[in-house]
């Protein structure tokens, strides 16, 4: 695993906060589309932008991601 | 000083006499030499005991803040038609109105159940840059001579000017007046210097990231923990805080140098626009981190984008509990 880590070109652990009615039918859309979107971005869902704390963009960081998108 | 000292005792002792205040809060002297602590007073004797000097350092918000929420709580188990108003009254200088006024417009309690002495302020003496002065020499003995300490320590005799031993925040203070009192005692006092507030924020500024990371985490390796700063902290008054929550728990228990910071981090934006600048954090903390940097960033931040000094006047409300349409949005396309 480390190996194959030390081999690689770095690529950035996104995590995207997106919002159930925009952010996250836009990406469902693209995926209907068949556009692809990159492996490193991981979607959390959530019913509103409103509904997220401000911890959830700091405890990302803490846990290793390298940024947070939050879209809505 | 000696003046505002009498008339501040009279006055002290006229409230609690006409029972206008229920408790007042203020400053005795301390136990050891060069200190005054918080005290509170109920019977009109002890009103002798008040101080107003240059080493009143805490922020007595704080304590106006506990009081009358602990009255309201005990208030909870009395019979409707039996409670009973509690007021408190308190010396304040201008950051204690300061956070006075911010816990006004967060309605934490009423304009009629507190009562300010205003008494003007022209800086109080840092004790951690006293014992750097003093070579960290152990202070047996102090007296104030007009504009300088004579300090004896356990190795001799030392005279300091009293400009060079101020907390940070109090020479570039721009409140040093009340801004609200219902009491006023004493002159006005003399302007500081607020044109160098910033100076030292725009020197960290124009640092690369990667060293003020390095500060940040530097001064965050400082931390023990023991949540000094937000005891010591007026604005810091949520009655169940972030660090002590159990479902989320947000920030864990170990030593883990990332809970620190997430723990700072997320108490210095639980202050962008209340932060009254005080300096009893930085004053009570045991390790010396400089939590005035930061809070100071983010006073300027506000600053620039919303125009508002926290707590500066009861008209201005504070910048994120109000929305206005003219609010600066750039750093959405431009962050």
């Amino acid at each position: 695993m480390a190996e194959n880590l030390a081999n690689k070109e770095w690529v950035p652990k996104i995590v995207a906060i997106v919002c159930n009615w925009c952010t996250y039918a836009g990406a469902d859309l693209a995926g209907i589309s068949r556009i692809q979107y990159p492996p490193n971005v991981r979607i959390i869902r959530v019913p509103c932008t409103g509904r997220i704390n401000p911890f959830y963009i700091v405890k990302a960081l803490q846990t290793g991601a390298d940024g947070v998108l939050v879209s809505g | 000083m000696e003046n505002i000292d009498k008339k501040l005792r009279e006055e002290a002792k006229r409230l609690l006499e006409e029972k206008r205040v229920d408790v007042l809060i203020g400053y005795e002297t301390g136990t050891l030499p060069l200190t005054a602590t918080p005290c509170f007073i109920t019977n009109p004797e002890d009103a002798e005991k008040l101080v107003w000097n240059a080493f009143c350092t805490q922020n007595l918000a704080k304590f106006v803040h506990d009081l009358v929420s602990q009255h309201r709580e005990s208030q909870k188990r009395v019979k409707p038609e039996d409670r009973k108003k509690k007021v408190v009254g308190v010396v304040a200088r201008g950051c204690t109105t300061r956070s006075i006024i911010l816990h006004l417009q967060e309605r934490q309690y009423g304009r009629d159940e507190v009562v300010i002495i205003g008494v003007p302020c022209t800086g109080y003496v840092d004790r951690k840059r006293l014992s750097a002065l003093v070579n960290g020499e152990d202070i047996q003995e102090g007296a104030r001579e007009g504009d300088q300490l004579v300090v004896k320590t356990t190795v001799g005799e030392k005279k300091i000017t009293i400009k060079d031993a101020l907390a940070g925040n109090c020479l570039t203070c721009r409140f040093n007046n009340p801004i609200l009192s219902d009491v006023m005692i004493g002159e006005q006092a003399p302007p500081m210097n607020p044109d160098q507030e910033y100076v030292e924020i725009e020197a960290f500024e124009n640092l690369p990231t990667e060293e003020r990371w390095a500060y940040f985490t530097k001064e965050m390796d400082k931390c023990i923990r023991c949540y000094a700063c937000r005891q010591a902290c007026p604005s810091c008054y949520c009655k169940t805080c972030f660090v002590e929550q159990s479902q989320p728990q947000w920030v864990g228990l170990g030593e883990d140098t990332t809970d620190t910071q997430v723990f700072q981090l997320m108490r210095l934006f639980h202050m962008v626009g209340r932060c009254v600048d005080c300096g009893s954090c930085s004053s009570v903390c045991p390790m010396g981190v400089d939590l005035r940097k930061f809070l100071k960033k983010i006073d300027k931040d506000v600053f620039e984008l919303f125009e508002n000094r926290a707590g500066s006047s009861m008209e201005d409300a504070p910048p994120l509990s109000r929305f206005n349409e003219h609010d600066k949005e750039d750093f959405t396309f431009n962050p």
